[in-house]
């Protein structure tokens, strides 16, 4: 297994090495005067640097130094033929040599969909370890005042960093890489078909109010759900008891849409949201009760049956509807800081039922309210003879969920209690250093039942073409409920990524 | 004793009259007006002549007509062709020309540069003081003095060049600015209705490389900006969102380079900041107009790829400077001390007369110092060229390079040409058009 992690390593290094062989080149490639064609190739490699994660034992193979080795081949195709009109596509082939690397670790499928694979919608094939999908797939036209992007894509709103709560509309893949990239969600927010348009309009309705759109979207049903880490995988995030079998609920072909109004009213801007979708986790919903006399357990002994039963459950992904606000505010000179709010309040969050707890899992709707404020600052730490750069970007946040109504009555992830409020800190900051050649980054959240996430990142661009990233992800905390940071103590993880773009 | 005073009486004559053209007035009796600007020759006493190339060693020949940053660059490995400037009426179109004589001598004139006329309406367009005489004067030509409502970089380069000459990282940007106010080809004419507190709009994005595609911004700046901070408006790829970013933090590296937010035509940032002193006026040398190339090539310094093109401009020092032509241009100089902590303690920007004005980002070199006083950067514009647009001529910009002069490195934006005009709404400068142009 050494050999094969210091294998691994001499291929980055040699990378490295062949790096400083090649001559810079022009990036993005100008095909004709409308189309161009980017794209890196990537190899990403986690070193696993935790304990074992306890939610693979069952699998008697968990003591893997690997937490991922991936090649990635992305291909960026735009045609732009006029200024009112484009076609976008994102195409990447992926490989995953994880437990081909690390025979500590049992053979699991590395892009596992939660949706039917044979759904030509997705614009994916793929085997246990690797993927050719297209990613994104889309259309954007400019008619007057009116811009529409019709196709596959991410929709974000929403301004918060490290966290989700008016960025609602597209589902993660949190396979692979959970939610520790460096880009945070861009390679792991799922594309969904849908149609967004946005409207600007331009006659002041009333003269305090100013730059109104109108923006609104739809998916006609192509939704599809959080990806969790496959069982077995090093990031795998359950150890569901035995006689358990959950049968996902998709929720393909439902209709999800949402609406915002946007505007500045002095020197605010906000938008106020309206989404209904379908909820990003699933919850439990029992079915029945079927003999299995391997793996059951006697769930009626109570009553005098001493059958062995499998208990079916449906994985449900809820329909919810989120109602949202954020504001922003520059503070202006001599502060230089700006000032975020985002909020949302969803009526009908669902949890688990804790009336009947996990002896008959129910799901139960409770209000829910989520917001954080933000302040961002760019400021000179170092003098810039010294440093030949951009400022040091410092951002702090602070979140809260508030939980509506009675917390005793509802359940969160693995029968865990819900706490009324539950607040996080986060603090972050990038400085970059000679001409943006190098920068140092870090985040740091802290959630105040004691529990926290710190992920420092190095990374050095050569040139056009060539950048190297080194980052780390250390989760930690006494507080291990299911959806803490503390829980995760064991996925901490060292990454090393190779990048040459085109 | 009379002998004596008659001799030094004498020499201080000849010293003022014969060819002592380091003008630097104090105060500002002395108007170019319409005086015939001097040639190279005529300066210099027929010692340099148009398209002699001048270099560190004849540097001194010229060395009273350069800025202290042009000078030390010159020391460096820079040369200069000899060359001339464009009538005026090539430079700057017939209808802004026509707008600065029609309003001649109405605009009031604030002690930031904020233009106004006497009823306090905005300032319906053209330069709003033709014969300067303060440093307002200066700085109001500057803020409402655009000679085009829109200006458009389709394919500009930010090229960072490190102290060897060489060429290492490139980013590729668009850029866009429209003018809400002051309005003189494009519907509606003066004030945009609803946008009359508005300056210009701004909308820009980096299109290479793959990790800085679709970064983007959209600013506004308003028509007082000593009143109303600027507004600004990020999207950020990586993260697929737009944020709200400080709009004001104008001392910001722009990517990373040698360039701050301040610095594009030297005036990026609101007047208010700086203590501005008007010097007085001097013939200098700056970047020519008029270049040895077919007069209807609408970008002659540029070639197919955007990048200069390498048949007509030469490099020295590797990649570092341009091989351009310089010509006599009337200047005002200004010289700025920030009010509040900054990492510059002066500046001095080389203004144009109105005979040399250009549509936009008069400023064609400039001298920036550390904050221990001492040259600190070279601000050195790429002209050359003239085109049409509906049969106004307007004055072709590349760009500009920005030298740190105490490392060697450089920085230079380079556009394959401007577009004028285009006729854009300025309520289309939006975030709507932010997220368009974003991925």
């Amino acid at each position: 297994m050494k050999r094969k992690i210091f294998a691994s390593v001499i291929c980055m290094i040699v990378l490295v090495l062949a790096a400083g062989t090649f001559q810079p080149t022009r990036c993005e490639i100008q095909l004709t005067d409308s189309l161009s064609v980017a794209g890196f190739l990537r190899y990403e490699l986690g070193l696993h640097i935790a304990q074992k994660n306890p939610n693979n034992a069952q699998f008697g193979r968990d003591n893997n130094d690997l937490n991922l080795a991936r090649s990635f081949f992305q291909m960026e195709w735009t045609y732009k033929p006029c200024d009112s009109f484009k076609i976008y596509s994102n195409m990447r082939i992926t490989g995953d040599q994880t437990y081909r690397w690390d025979d500590e670790i049992a053979k699991y499928n590395a892009f596992p969909v939660d949706v039917p694979d044979d759904d030509w919608t997705m614009l994916k094939a793929s085997k246990d370890d690797y993927r050719f999908e297209i990613w994104e797939l889309y259309a954007d036209f400019t008619i007057k005042d009116l811009w529409l992007r019709l196709g596959k894509q991410q929709i974000v709103w929403g301004e918060m960093i490290g966290g989700r709560i008016l960025d609602a509309a597209n589902n993660l893949d949190r396979s692979w890489n959970f939610l520790f990239e460096p880009e945070e969600f861009e390679n792991i927010r799922i594309p969904v078909w849908s149609i967004r348009a946005s409207y600007n309009i331009k006659r002041n309705l009333v003269s305090w109010l100013n730059d109104l759109t109108v923006e609104g979207y739809l998916n006609p049903g192509d939704v599809v759900p959080t990806i969790d880490p496959e069982s077995g995988s090093p990031f795998n995030l359950r150890a569901l008891p035995g006689f358990l079998r959950v049968v996902p609920r998709d929720n393909r072909g439902k209709m999800e849409y949402g609406m915002r109004v946007g505007g500045m009213v002095g020197g605010f801007y906000a938008t106020l949201n309206y989404m209904h979708l379908h909820n990003q986790g699933s919850n439990f919903r029992y079915q029945r009760l079927t003999p299995d006399p391997i793996r059951g357990v006697p769930l009626r002994a109570g009553a005098g049956d001493f059958t062995r039963y499998a208990m079916i459950v449906t994985g449900e992904y809820e329909p919810i509807d989120l109602y949202g606000l954020s504001m922003n505010y520059d503070l202006g000179d001599p502060l230089n800081a700006v000032v975020t709010f985002e909020g949302a309040w969803i009526p009908n969050q669902p949890y688990g039922d804790a009336a009947t707890g996990a002896s008959r899992p129910e799901i139960k709707d409770q209000g829910t309210w989520k917001y954080a404020i933000r302040v961002d600052r760019l400021t000179q730490i170092v003098p810039k003879q010294f440093l030949h750069s951009s400022m040091c970007n410092l951002q702090f946040q602070f979140t809260q969920t508030v939980v509506e109504g009675d917390e005793n009555r509802i359940l969160g992830g693995g029968n865990s209690k819900i706490d009324k409020t539950v607040e996080n800190l986060t603090f972050q900051f990038k400085q970059p250093f000679w001409h943006n050649d190098y920068y140092v980054a870090c985040q740091f959240i802290y959630d105040t039942d004691d529990a926290w996430l710190i992920k420092p990142q190095f990374r050095y661009q050569y040139g056009d073409d060539w950048y190297f990233d080194i980052y780390a992800v250390f989760l930690a905390g006494s507080e291990r409920r299911a959806a803490r940071f503390g829980s995760m103590y064991w996925a901490d993880t060292l990454y090393g990524r190779v990048t040459f773009q085109f | 004793m009379r002998s004596y005073s008659k001799t030094i009486a004498f020499l201080i004559g000849f010293l003022v009259f014969s060819g002592m053209n380091l003008v630097l007035v104090s105060g500002v009796e002395t108007a170019f007006g319409d005086e015939k600007v001097p040639t190279i020759e005529e300066l210099t006493g027929g010692k340099v002549k148009l398209g002699d190339v001048i270099d560190s060693s004849n540097v001194d020949l010229v060395k009273d007509y350069l800025s202290a940053g042009v000078c030390e660059c010159v020391q460096k490995g820079m040369k200069l062709i000899m060359g001339e400037h464009l009538p005026t009426d090539k430079l700057a179109p017939k209808h802004f020309l026509d707008a600065t004589e029609k309003n001649k001598g109405k605009a009031v004139i604030d002690e930031n540069g904020t233009v106004y006329l006497q009823d306090g309406s905005p300032w319906p367009g053209g330069l709003p003081s033709t014969d300067p005489k303060t440093a307002s004067d200066v700085l109001a030509n500057l803020k409402f003095g655009w000679a085009a409502d829109e200006y458009y970089f389709p394919n500009q380069w930010l090229i960072f060049n490190n102290s060897e000459g060489e060429n290492y990282k490139t980013y590729k940007y668009r850029a866009s600015y429209v003018r809400c106010n002051g309005r003189l080809k494009n519907e509606p004419l003066g004030s945009y209705p609803g946008l009359d507190n508005e300056n210009y709009r701004r909308v820009a994005v980096f299109l290479e490389p793959l990790n800085m595609k679709g970064l983007g911004q959209f600013s506004i700046r308003y028509y007082d900006d000593t009143k109303n901070i600027d507004t600004g408006f990020a999207y950020l790829p990586a993260f697929k969102r737009t944020l709200r970013v400080s709009a004001t933090t104008y001392q910001d590296n722009i990517g990373g380079s040698d360039i701050l937010s301040c610095d594009p035509g030297l005036a990026n940032d609101p007047f208010a900041y700086w203590d501005f002193k008007l010097l007085g006026k001097k013939y200098i040398l700056t970047p020519a107009t008029k270049v040895p190339f077919p007069e209807d090539d609408p970008s002659p310094l540029s070639g197919e790829d955007g990048y200069p093109d390498p048949s007509r401009v030469q490099y020295d020092v590797g990649k570092k400077f341009l091989r351009v032509w310089w010509a006599v241009t009337p200047v005002y100089i200004l010289e700025g001390t920030p009010k509040e902590k900054h990492v510059y303690s002066k500046r001095v920007l080389y203004v144009p007369a109105p005979e040399c004005w250009s549509p936009i980002l008069q400023v064609q070199v400039g001298d920036i110092y550390d904050r221990q006083g001492k040259i600190y950067k070279a601000y050195i514009a790429h002209r050359g060229g003239y085109f049409q647009v509906d049969g106004s001529n307007y004055a072709q910009w590349y760009g500009f390079a920005m030298h740190d002069l105490q490392t060697g490195h450089s920085s230079r934006f380079f556009a394959d040409t401007i577009t004028y005009d285009r006729g854009s709404d300025p309520k289309s400068y939006s975030l709507q058009k932010l997220l368009s142009l974003g991925k």
